[in-house]
């Protein structure tokens, strides 16, 4: 009974990891970095849970890093633009529709890894599981 | 590690194609037809064009065309624009002077093919015009500088006399410092990728330089900024390190013809 309790536990716990950068990008926008924050202190949180919980807040923390950078190069050439020297120019736009579809394709995700990973399912991200299985080790 | 660098080196090709493709989308170039209203950049350069022949003559002969066109598509040849877009009039003006118009419209003055040596002078004026249409300077000018807004107003105000003294201060739209930068830089490249010797921009800026101390006259395409000396110094800087894999545009005996039809035509 106490582990099914635990495992309650670690689910919410590791879906959170996913719904604590969604609530933080809803609050944080325009600014990319409060979500990437939000989930690094979560991460720090439970940095001493089981590997379960552990491994999907490094996964949330890996995409969420990710997306940051992105995040951050369309907002320094935004700020460039409006007080800057630079202007508006199709590579621009460019950038600018890729970081919108890449945002959004992380927001689905997010929300899907939230999901399983709260009913108990894995949730393994094509580009930031390989990095999360070598950086989270099983036996601590 | 390795499935993740693979996948990463996939995900940033990936995305880096997205950027690409997507910036193929001409949404500045639609985001000024938005903003002309009734307007469009070919009716600028239309009545811009009848403003320069109210002024000078169009000299219209088949050698010269032919030599002008032959420029224009050597340029474009080692280039991504096609010259096809681009109307070059030699209009009889014995001003030193050239100047880009909306709508891709390249006006040069008699004047200053009089006052090159060589085609390489003259191409290389064209290459800094051909970059300013390029990358969109005359329309961001435009802008800047309120012509648009007093076209407009000129056309609803019935056109005639209004129109030709807006359009009149087209020709001596000054860009910015950044622009002719930018013009000379990109202009520099078309010359080299079409494999041009790039240093008759460099002799050319001198000899205006020299002409305008004296005469304190500076045409469009040298500005008063940036100090003509600098560019010259840049250009040939620049020359020093390219290979020399460049083909002469004509011989010695066509350019000579080719400036003396231009004398006859007039």
């Amino acid at each position: 009974m106490q582990d099914r309790v635990r495992e309650q536990d670690d689910r919410e716990k590791a879906s959170n990891a996913y719904v604590m950068s969604l609530v933080a990008l809803m609050t944080g926008l325009p600014l990319p970095i409060v979500n990437l924050l939000a989930t690094f202190m979560f991460f720090m949180a439970n940095r001493k849970s089981s590997y379960f919980v552990r491994w999907h807040c490094t996964q949330a923390l890996l995409s969420q890093g990710f997306v940051f950078i992105l995040n951050t190069i369309s907002f320094q050439w935004t700020l460039r633009i409006i007080f800057g020297d630079l202007k508006f120019s199709d590579e621009y736009f460019g950038y600018l529709c890729v970081v919108i579809l890449v945002n959004i394709s992380e927001i689905i995700g997010t929300l899907i890894s939230a999901v399983k990973v709260r009913k108990g399912k894995e949730s393994n991200w094509w580009l930031f599981a390989p990095l999360t299985n070598v950086l989270v080790r099983k036996d601590n | 590690m390795k499935t993740f660098l693979i996948r990463f080196a996939i995900t940033l090709t990936v995305l880096t194609g997205l950027w690409f493709a997507f910036s193929r989308i001409p949404i500045t170039e639609s985001l000024d037809h938005m903003s002309f209203g009734d307007f469009n950049e070919e009716k600028f350069g239309e009545l811009a064009m009848d403003a320069v022949l109210m002024e000078s003559k169009e000299i219209k002969s088949d050698s010269i065309d032919l030599a002008m066109n032959m420029m224009v598509k050597r340029l474009s040849a080692g280039n991504l624009f096609s010259s096809e877009k681009f109307h070059i009039h030699v209009v009889n003006n014995n001003e030193v002077n050239a100047f880009a118009l909306p709508g891709n419209h390249v006006v040069v003055h008699t004047g200053l093919i009089y006052m090159c040596d060589n085609p390489e002078e003259l191409i290389g004026v064209l290459a800094h015009e051909i970059a300013h249409l390029e990358k969109r300077h005359v329309i961001e000018r435009m802008r800047t500088e309120g012509i648009i807004t007093l076209l407009e107003g000129a056309v609803a105000q019935g056109g005639g006399t209004a129109v030709a003294s807006a359009v009149g201060e087209l020709a001596g739209l000054a860009f910015s410092r950044d622009q002719e930068n930018e013009a000379d830089e990109v202009g520099f490249v078309f010359l080299t990728n079409s494999n041009i010797r790039p240093n008759g921009m460099a002799t050319l800026f001198r000899k205006m330089k020299a002409d305008s101390d004296i005469s304190g006259y500076i045409p469009e395409f040298m500005s008063t900024h940036p100090e003509l000396e600098s560019r010259a110094q840049n250009i040939e800087m620049k020359c020093a390190g390219l290979p020399n894999t460049f083909v002469p545009l004509m011989t010695e005996e066509q350019w000579e013809n080719f400036q003396v039809n231009v004398r006859l035509a007039l």
